[in-house]
């Protein structure tokens, strides 16, 4: 093969597809050779800085087996969570309208009305005529 | 795997290390045979080093939980791929703004990182151009599709042949070569553009 690689053959090239025809030619033309280079050296360096900065990177292992990250962040997001949640709810559970605080001296107060008004209170009108019963005997046991 | 003037990986440990079913045994050596290889795919694909450096854990993590489940039908290397090319995906896409708000850092760290490997060896001029180089590879590969990107990445930065990458994405052959020249020609559009 005695003509040059064209654009698309060097491009090829450097894909892997390389015929015996290619590479025989390619090794006597510094032309193709140089074609080649020149897409094909900005690519060697390119690669070369990736793996420079990659230098130094180091998967974090316990007890042989590579650390989950999520699982080491799991109880973090847990405590996060419950405390967002607790947040969450107190408003809530302060714009509830609370029970006034009694007074002791007015709850007393009320408490002996009551009382006094049950047991002030007469008798109720079904219970009249047991009531009635009760009166006449005591005063028969009177008069006796 | 590949010759010539094939760009290399340039990571010497993954090379050495065994790629078959009876490593998986001895878990831990086959993160740290693999670790900066699966962290610089990850690394170039999202343009985070935090977010790389998580999924990167996340990768060998699942990769321990599935370790029964490999068959042995491709190599280590090319089963890790595949787990971190669908994190990098997933993420891709969940985290889309923080994505982009990485991009310039990420770019200032890889200029740097190419002055350095040419500093030394080259005069000024041939550093300055070989980062001008490097910025122009970036610049076409951010400028591509995530799929075109990735194969370009597991290409040229993880020394991945056509059918490695197929297995690795999940995609058919012939797509992976359209990709990959569509990647190529705009990376040396690039190139071409800063000479």
């Amino acid at each position: 093969m005695n003509e040059h690689l064209s654009r698309d053959q060097v491009l090829e090239w450097l894909m892997g597809a390389r015929t015996p025809e290619w590479e025989a030619h390619v090794r006597t033309c510094g032309e193709c050779a140089k074609g080649i280079e020149s897409v094909a050296g900005p690519l060697r360096l390119f690669s070369a800085a990736v793996n420079d900065l990659s230098s130094g990177v180091r998967v974090s292992m316990k007890n042989g087996e590579p650390r989950n990250y999520w699982r080491l962040a799991y109880w973090p997001v847990v405590v996060v969570a419950a405390v967002l949640l607790i947040f969450a709810a107190l408003p809530k559970h302060r714009d509830r309208p609370q029970p006034l605080p009694a007074d002791p001296a007015i709850s007393d107060e009320a408490l002996l009305q009551h009382v006094e008004y049950e047991v002030g209170e007469s008798v109720p009108g079904p219970m009249e005529p047991l009531a009635r019963l009760m009166n006449q005997e005591s005063d028969t046991g009177r008069s006796r | 795997m590949h010759g010539g003037t094939h760009p290399s990986s340039g990571d010497s440990a993954a090379m050495t290390c065994a790629s078959s079913l009876g490593e998986l045994t001895d878990f831990e050596s086959v993160v740290r045979c693999y670790e900066r290889t699966i962290f610089g795919f990850v690394l170039a694909s999202l343009r985070d080093r935090d977010a790389a450096e998580t999924l990167t854990q996340d990768c060998f993590f699942r990769a321990y939980r599935s370790r029964r489940d490999f068959r042995g039908d491709s190599s280590v290397k090319t089963w890790l791929m595949r787990i971190a090319v669908n994190l990098v995906r997933d993420h891709a896409s969940s985290e889309r703004l923080k994505f982009w708000r990485q991009t310039k850092r990420f770019d200032i760290d890889l200029v740097a990182a190419a002055e350095r490997i040419a500093d030394g060896r080259e005069s000024p001029e041939a550093v300055v151009a070989a980062s001008e180089k490097v910025g122009a590879v970036w610049r076409a590969a951010r400028g591509l599709s995530q799929r075109q990107r990735t194969v370009l990445l597991l290409r040229f930065v993880q020394d991945m042949d056509i059918l490695e990458i197929a297995a690795a994405t999940g995609m058919k052959e012939g797509t992976v070569k359209v990709h990959l020249f569509r990647a190529l020609q705009a990376v040396r559009q690039r190139i071409e553009a800063v000479r």
